[in-house]
């Protein structure tokens, strides 16, 4: 097992950043989230998540398809990023989180362009919780603290050090160019190592038994149940912009003059205009409707076309829905209800 | 240049059909020869069409793939992709991605009566199947070919003049007609809504296969009218226009259940549509 010492974590980031474009968390507009740093000083190491999903690195929020002059009518796509990306800290839960985009973005081996050339193009760093927040559930979704899934290459950090571990190909590589950096552990390091992951699983308290609920689900689309989720949802939408798994998009047209560029960012599902057809037909016009959506699309629909429930245990949607809605309250009354 | 999936063909409106006073046909041709030349589809595979500028929308292809050196789509003027293809004129340049979707299982019907149960704008989905059967080198394969289509008014009627050959042709039977109200003093058809007119033909459900599209009152009424002149709902098939954006199983918009309309619909029988939850 080697190890970075804490006070090299400096001269670590900054080889990195000699070969790659390097994103961490950092502090903007007093929450965390993730951006290309230009200084190891920029990184905040003292979190518990980021408030953004690290998602929206490799889908953002709002994105150019391509641009169209109208006065030659043939569409360009913007270029490629050219350097290769590094995400620094990115936890567990939001690793996995990519590997779930993965399946929506190459579904029947269907690739989306945009997605799959920022994912080729990035390596993951990916911290290990140490501290997880209350909120957390990823041990009840297949996951946990110190899952290596989806990582090419993993931190954990200890009092004086991180341990670091080469999970993939692509990690194992850059392990090499960082080897110059690296420590050997010793015995009470990697004891402390092994004691911190074993707390770490311990320390999530909220456990929510999923066994056999999307089987469930598959007959409770007209379960009385429904009607008692909806009624303090204000449909602001906040759970799907946080969620790391959600991937709805919308796609429409700018145009400045005979400058035209076509679109695509974030929808969201939790609002009226979503499925509104052009006829005036809205196939779910009350929030009931699209609250089941929600909860149906991640834990059965999904589950139908993937195999595996779309859901990492983040807690975002939990910590900063507006009206304390919690997802893992919703899941614990669908398993104790009557199917 | 460089394509992806979310980048268009171009292709040029080389005729224009007003089919009602809010309903136009577009004739399209593939800029580039060769895309034309290779360019093949199922019926009842969908297409989705932009104005650049304005944005992009979701119709059927409206004609049959035997008709090589163009393709068809039908639109109502409602929103605005639609207002702004409403404004072009013949020679003008649209963009097309497709074809999406799966179509209509053809193949499997053959040796069968194929009966069509259209109403107002829901005739263009059926259409093309109707003149891909009705091509020679196919009409052979089917039995006999029955069309049902109503519209609220005889100006509601889309491809007047292709109703007119379809009722001079012998290989085929069409039935029309409007909601009563809707008539004209000139009207030769039937004058009721589209479940009492079927239900009065009485068209029988021995082999056959029925495809049924319309606004979602007529499929209402017309599926128990179906049932009781003994289809059974495996024979029944229709088309879902849930709203979409990328037509490629990405956007999340368009599932009903666990359904994605546009990679494993719009065609479905009105068995597997029992089995979603209704939210279409």
């Amino acid at each position: 097992m080697k190890l970075i010492k804490k006070n090299r974590l400096k001269d670590f980031l900054n080889t990195l950043m000699n070969y790659y474009d390097v994103f961490a968390p950092v502090l903007k507009h007093k929450k965390i989230r993730f951006q290309k740093i230009s200084t190891p000083e920029e990184v905040i190491l003292e979190y518990s998540n980021t408030h953004n999903k690290p998602t929206e690195l490799f889908f953002p929020q709002c994105e150019v398809l391509f641009e169209v002059d109208l006065k030659e009518n043939i569409p360009e796509q913007p270029p490629k990023p050219d350097k290769p990306v590094i995400v620094f800290g990115i936890r567990p839960c939001d690793a996995r989180s990519l590997q779930i985009l993965d399946k929506v973005f190459h579904w029947d081996g269907v690739d989306d362009p945009y997605y799959f050339a920022r994912r080729n193009n990035a390596i993951l760093i990916v911290m290990g919780c140490t501290e997880p927040r209350s909120t957390c559930f990823c041990t009840s979704v297949g996951s946990g603290p110190m899952d290596h899934n989806g990582a090419d290459l993993f931190l954990t950090e200890l009092p004086e050090a991180y341990a670091i571990e080469p999970v993939s190909e692509k990690g194992k590589a850059v392990f090499e160019q960082v080897n110059d950096l690296l420590e050997d552990a010793t015995e009470g390091e990697l004891k402390s190592l092994a004691e911190l992951t074993r707390r770490a699983e311990q320390m999530i308290d909220s456990e929510v038994n999923l066994n056999g609920l999307s089987d469930k689900l598959r007959g409770m689309f007209d379960h009385p149940v429904w009607d008692e989720f909806h009624l303090s949802c204000i449909g602001c939408g906040t759970c799907t912009y946080l969620c790391p798994t959600c991937h709805c998009f919308d796609i429409l047209d700018e145009k400045k003059g005979n400058y035209v560029r076509r679109i695509r960012f974030w929808d969201c599902c939790m609002y009226p205009y979503f499925t509104l057809q052009s006829s005036g037909h809205n196939p779910r016009p009350t929030q009931k409707q699209r609250v089941r959506q929600r909860v149906m699309h991640k834990f059965q629909y999904f589950v139908e076309n993937f195999g595996e429930i779309a859901c990492v245990g983040c807690g975002r949607c939990i910590l900063n829905c507006p009206v304390n809605l919690d997802i893992r309250s919703i899941l614990k009354r669908l398993m104790e209800v009557k199917g | 240049m460089t394509r992806t999936l979310y980048t268009p063909e171009l292709c040029e409106i080389i005729e224009i059909r007003d089919e009602t006073p809010d309903t136009r046909t577009f004739r399209l041709r593939f800029v580039d020869e060769e895309k034309q030349k290779n360019f093949t589809f199922t019926p009842g595979q969908f297409g989705l069409y932009s104005v650049f500028g304005e944005g992009e929308s979701t119709f059927c292809i409206a004609s049959p793939p035997t008709w090589k050196e163009y393709f068809e789509c039908c639109f109502r003027v409602v929103g605005r992709v639609t207002k702004a293809l409403r404004l072009l004129d013949v020679g003008s340049v649209i963009g097309f991605r497709g074809p999406y979707g799966i179509g209509f299982p053809l193949e499997s019907w053959e040796g069968k009566n194929l009966l069509f149960i259209a109403g107002g704008i829901g005739l263009p989905p059926l259409r093309t199947v109707i003149w891909t059967i009705l091509d020679p080198g196919y009409r052979q394969k089917y039995g006999e070919v029955t069309v049902v289509y109503g519209a609220r008014s005889v100006s509601d009627l889309v491809y007047k003049p292709e109703l007119k050959q379809w009722e001079e042709r012998s290989d085929m039977k069409l039935i029309k007609t409007v909601d009563p109200g809707g008539e004209t003093p000139d009207w030769d058809g039937k004058i009721g809504f589209v479940p009492t007119v079927l239900e009065e033909a009485k068209p029988s459900s021995n082999n056959t296969i029925a495809l049924i599209c319309g606004p979602p009152i007529m499929i209402k009424f017309t599926l128990p009218v179906l049932s009781s002149l003994g289809f059974e709902l495996k024979n029944v098939y229709t088309t879902l226009e849930n709203r979409m954006k990328c037509g490629l199983g990405k956007c999340g918009r368009c599932n009903v259940g666990d359904f994605y309309v546009c990679k494993e619909g719009p065609v479905i029988t009105a068995e597997r549509l029992k089995s979603l939850p209704p939210e279409y």
